[in-house]
C-alpha cells in the first residue's frame, strides 16, 4: 500500500521561518519555529510549503534604476501589499486577514493562490467546513460559519482559529495543486488514488499546521487548535514530534493512517477489507466517471 | 432462611436503583434535545462533554464532509462536530420541530441579534448561537455553544 517514490534521502531546506520574531521583550517567550531542515520522501513538499509554493516575494532589490518598456513586465508586487484591499481577501473575517498577514507562509501562499486566478466561494458547506475545488481554483469557505464569525464578536477565540485551520489546510491543497510538487501518477490504479488522497489530506494538514506554528511561535496566545480526521490530542503530539526528529514522512504518513482508517459513515466496503473507511470513500471516487 | 431472603431483597433493590440513578448504564434514562438544551441553559460545567456522549460523537473533525448524525425522539441531528472542552455545534432538520421560542425560554439571558438568522446569548458557561430554519422559520436549524469563560451578555438589539 506505501508508495516508494525513491526519494528517501535527506535534504537541506533553506527557509526563512528560523528567524526569530522582531517582538523581543526582556523575557523572550519560548519560540519553536518549524525546522528548516526535515528528511524523507516529503521534503520536495516541505519545500514547497514553506516557500510558499513558489515564493511571491518582493525580489532582489536592483539599485540600478532602469527604464520600463512597454515589452517589459510589471515589477512585482510584494505578496502583502496585494493581498491589501483585494476583494478576495476582504472575504475572510479581519481576525483571519490578520492570522494571513502574519504568516509569511500563509501570506505568499495566498498571494499565488490570487494571482493564479483564484478566487474564495462562501457557500452552504455544513459548520467550519471548506473545500478546495481544482477544477475551478476556488476555496470554498462555509457561508453561516463564515458570517456568524464576522458578526460574532465575542465568541470563543478558538472557533475562529478552527475556520482558519480549515482555511490553511485548503491552501495546503490549493499549492499542491499549482505545482508538482506531489502529482498523482496518470498510470495509477484506484490503490493509488486512494493512498495518493490520503497522503494530499495529510499533506495540506501538515500545511495547516506549519501556519498554525508559525503563528504560535511568535505569539503564544494565539489559539489555533489542529483539526482533521483527528482532534487536537491526536494531531499535536506527532507535530511536537516532528519538531524534535523534523522526520516529515513520519509526521506525513502517521496522519495519512488516520485519514485512511477513519470511518466513512453510510459508506461501502468497497475494497473488502472489512472496513468502511476513507480507503472506499477514494476508490468510489476514482470509479465515478469523469466527464 | 428469612435474613437470607432480606438479604437478597435489599441486593436486588439496591441494583435496581443502582440502575435508575445511571444516567446512561442501562439505557433507561435515553438522551434528547431537550436535555442538551438544559444542560446548556442551566450552565452545567460537564456540559460540551454531556452532550459528545449523548451525541455519541468523538469529537473529531472530517474536512470536507458533513459531520456525524444521531437520531433524538424529540430532534434529528446532522452534521455533528465540535472540539473537546471547548465547544459543540449541530444542525437539526424541521422534522420533528424544535421550537425556536422554546428553545430561547429554557435561558435566563438575554438574546441578541447576530447575523439575519442567528441569535446569540451567554450565560455563566456558555457563548450560544441559534439558527432559524429557512424551512420552518419556528424551528431550530442549528445549535451551537463555546465555553464562554464568564462572558455575559448586557445588552439586547
Amino acid at each position: 500500500m506505501e508508495v516508494q517514490s525513491g526519494l528517501n534521502s535527506y535534504l537541506r531546506v533553506s527557509s526563512t521561518s528560523d528567524m526569530v520574531s522582531p517582538n523581543t521583550t526582556d523575557l523572550p517567550p519560548v519560540v519553536v519555529t518549524a525546522p528548516s531542515t526535515v528528511s524523507g520522501s516529503y521534503s520536495g513538499v516541505y519545500i514547497t510549503f514553506m516557500g510558499g509554493g513558489g515564493g511571491s516575494g518582493p525580489g532582489p532589490v536592483d539599485d540600478h534604476e532602469q527604464p520600463i518598456g512597454p515589452e517589459d513586465p510589471p515589477p512585482p508586487v510584494d505578496s502583502k501589499t496585494f493581498l491589501d484591499g483585494h476583494p478576495q481577501f476582504e472575504k475572510l473575517t479581519q481576525q483571519m486577514q490578520a492570522w494571513v498577514l502574519q504568516s509569511e507562509k500563509a501570506t505568499n501562499q495566498f498571494a499565488d493562490f490570487l494571482k493564479s486566478g483564484g478566487q474564495i466561494v462562501l457557500a452552504d458547506r455544513g459548520a467550519y467546513s471548506a473545500r478546495y475545488d481544482p477544477n475551478s481554483n476556488t476555496i470554498i469557505l462555509d457561508k453561516g460559519t463564515m458570517e456568524r464569525l464576522v458578526a460574532g464578536v465575542g465568541g470563543h477565540p478558538q472557533a475562529e482559529g478552527l475556520m482558519f485551520f480549515a482555511f490553511a489546510h485548503e491552501l495546503g491543497h490549493a499549492v499542491l495543486a499549482a505545482t508538482s510538487a506531489y502529482p498523482f501518477n496518470p498510470y495509477g490504479n484506484e490503490i493509488d488514488w486512494a493512498e495518493f488522497r490520503s497522503k494530499n489530506e495529510a499533506l495540506s494538514n501538515a500545511n495547516a499546521m506549519l501556519i498554525a506554528n508559525e503563528l504560535q511561535a511568535a505569539d503564544p496566545s494565539i489559539q489555533i487548535p489542529f483539526s482533521g480526521y483527528g482532534g487536537d490530542q491526536a494531531l499535536r503530539p506527532l507535530w511536537n514530534a516532528f519538531l524534535i526528529d523534523h522526520d516529515f514522512d513520519s509526521l506525513i504518513n502517521a496522519m495519512s493512517d488516520m485519514v485512511s482508517n477513519y470511518p466513512w459513515p453510510g459508506g461501502v466496503d468497497l475494497n473488502g477489507d472489512g472496513f468502511i473507511n476513507q480507503i472506499d470513500r477514494y476508490i468510489e471516487e476514482f470509479r465515478a466517471p469523469r466527464p | 432462611m428469612m435474613i437470607y431472603l432480606k438479604t437478597i431483597v435489599a441486593i436486588c433493590m439496591a441494583s435496581l436503583l443502582a440502575a435508575c440513578a445511571t444516567p446512561q448504564g442501562r439505557g433507561d434514562v435515553r438522551p434528547n434535545f431537550e436535555g442538551i438544551v438544559k444542560d446548556v441553559a442551566g450552565a452545567h460545567p460537564d456540559a460540551i462533554q454531556r452532550t459528545m456522549a449523548a451525541l455519541g460523537y468523538d469529537g473529531v473533525i472530517v474536512p470536507h464532509q458533513l459531520g456525524p448524525s444521531a437520531n433524538f425522539a424529540d430532534a434529528n441531528i446532522f452534521d455533528i462536530g465540535g472540539l473537546p472542552d471547548k465547544g459543540v455545534w449541530m444542525s437539526l432538520r424541521a422534522s420533528p420541530c424544535v421550537s425556536i421560542v422554546e428553545t430561547k425560554r429554557a435561558f435566563d439571558s438575554e438574546w441578541r441579534k447576530l447575523t439575519a438568522d442567528t441569535d446569540q446569548t451567554t450565560n455563566d458557561a456558555y457563548y450560544v448561537m441559534i439558527t432559524v430554519s429557512s424551512e420552518e422559520p419556528s424551528c431550530l436549524r442549528r445549535f451551537e455553544f463555546w465555553r464562554a469563560k464568564g462572558q455575559k451578555v448586557t445588552s439586547s438589539l
